[in-house]
């Protein structure tokens, strides 16, 4: 069963057409990677699955609920009562982690759940302390967010999405904010999430991540989808030279 | 204590007297302050949210009610307020409410723009946040973006309540009773300098306690940044 199904999306920015057309569906259990140049309109498809632009045109389901359908040449969204229960299956995991800097880690994770999902407030905590225990982040859950490392942060915005059980999980070049050497500590969570199956969509850099976990991958250029396959195909067929001059590129 | 009597020219008695005055027009000053705080703050956010209406009409009227408020003198606006409603309608409007409303609508205009700019100053990402976690455009206002714009606007706000401390002695131009006109009256009716120090000294003393009571409300938001 596909959680997320896109067709023909397209976007424009005034003059500027950045999706032209874009398919795109994901399997229950899939994770599926993003990947192109920038100004590509990677970020652009993310923010249209969830809702947070609007697109032109297309049609685009998520867990088998039409979120827009494309009627005469133009998206038609659904209501705002479908629009909200399918935001509520989706989470999003921002570049620079988007954390509320006036709460506390516990906070961060709690208060969605409580005034959203209207989970109790000893449900919620048992919840943000499991995921806290799984971020290795335990010892953290009074902090603020200011005094956490970048990496901490955003291993906290993830299991704040993670804490509101979406079906589907986005992330947004989640690792482009951060040093170097602290890329690794959230690449690891992802990685453990692929392996527990989370359906998940990632926009990245990370080539030899997003080859190493990625069930598929696609290639995006000036909002068309240059290729859309298996890790192996994209990064090691050669039929798709415009692919291996990306990646040249990146390799120097 | 004679000492003291003698260098301000006064008998006990009559430094008494003036004190008991003082003290009332401390009181009366300290109304119009405090009432004015009370809901001008309010109406301020109202004012930055109206102001940033994705409604053409709606932000250009608010626009241009900063501007009236802004742009002429709160003296002058205070007569109008006070007289204007029994000039054009014959109804007199109460003194003391006519001075509240009159600082209320004076200050919101204010407040609006130091509102409007801690408001613009939260990052869309914020936003965008609180909106795939599920939560309403209300919820995401008043529980992620407003308090963190408590915060930053924190310290203009603290500037305009010094300015209203003062600002508070222009209610003499519709003769409400206050601080200042009990230090305009005794001091002329004494021929002394005394009444006037006595007043600066006491305005001085309030606003250091607004001053610190903000230093304080800045300090205790210090946890994050």
């Amino acid at each position: 069963m596909y959680l997320l199904e896109a067709k023909q999306v397209h976007k424009s920015f005034g003059e500027n057409h950045v999706l032209k057309g874009v398919d795109l569906s994901v399997a229950e259990g899939q994770v599926v990677s993003i990947i192109g140049p920038s100004g590509s309109g990677k970020s652009t498809l993310l923010r249209c699955l969830t809702q947070l632009e609007t697109a032109d045109r297309g049609d685009i389901s998520i867990c088998g609920r039409v979120m827009t359908k494309e009627e005469n040449g133009r998206a038609v969204y659904s209501d705002k009562n479908q629009l909200r229960s399918i935001m509520l299956d989706v989470g999003l995991v921002f570049q620079n982690f988007q954390l509320f800097p006036h709460w506390s880690v516990l906070r961060n994770l709690t208060d969605a759940q409580v005034r959203v999902l209207g989970r109790s407030r000893e449900e919620a905590e048992t919840i943000a302390r499991d995921l806290l225990a799984k971020m290795k982040l335990s010892e953290k859950e009074d902090a603020y967010p200011c005094q956490l490392s970048g990496g901490q942060q955003q291993r906290v915005a993830i299991a704040r999405a993670l804490a509101m059980s979406p079906k589907i999980l986005f992330f947004d070049e989640p690792t482009s904010a951060l040093d170097p050497e602290l890329i690794g500590e959230v690449l690891e969570i992802i990685r453990d999430l692929a392996k527990q199956h989370m359906t998940m969509v990632i926009v990245t850099h990370e080539m030899t991540f997003a080859r190493e976990i990625s069930d598929r991958v696609m290639f995006l250029e000036k909002g068309s989808v240059l290729a859309f396959d298996t890790p192996e195909a994209i990064f090691a067929d050669a039929s798709h030279g415009r692919i291996q001059a990306f990646l040249s590129l990146l390799h120097k | 204590m004679d000492f003291f009597f003698q260098l301000i020219r006064m008998t006990p008695d009559t430094f008494h007297n003036l004190m008991r005055q003082m003290a009332e027009g401390t009181w009366q000053a300290l109304e119009i302050f405090i009432y004015t705080a009370i809901f001008s703050v309010p109406l301020g956010v109202l004012v930055a949210l109206l102001r940033e209406s994705p409604l053409k009409p709606v932000s250009a009227v608010t626009r241009f009610y900063q501007l009236v408020m802004r742009g002429t003198p709160l003296m002058l606006q205070l007569m109008f307020v006070m007289y204007g409603p029994y000039y054009m309608f014959g109804v007199s409007m109460n003194r003391f409410n006519a001075c509240i409303l009159a600082f209320v609508i004076n200050y919101a205009a204010y407040f609006g723009e130091i509102f409007r700019a801690g408001i613009n100053s939260i990052p869309r990402g914020q936003y965008e946040a609180g909106q795939v976690l599920g939560y309403t455009k209300q919820q995401t206002f008043f529980h992620i973006v407003l308090p963190q714009v408590m915060k930053r606007v924190l310290p203009p706000t603290g500037s305009e309540f010094l300015v209203l401390v003062k600002d508070t002695a222009l209610a003499n131009v519709i003769a409400q009773p206050q601080l200042f006109d009990v230090a305009k009256k005794t001091s002329g009716s004494m021929v002394s300098v005394v009444p006037l120090v006595i007043a600066a000294a006491i305005y001085l003393i309030m606003s250091a306690v607004v001053e610190m009571t903000f230093h304080r409300m800045e300090r205790k938001l210090d946890y994050y940044s």
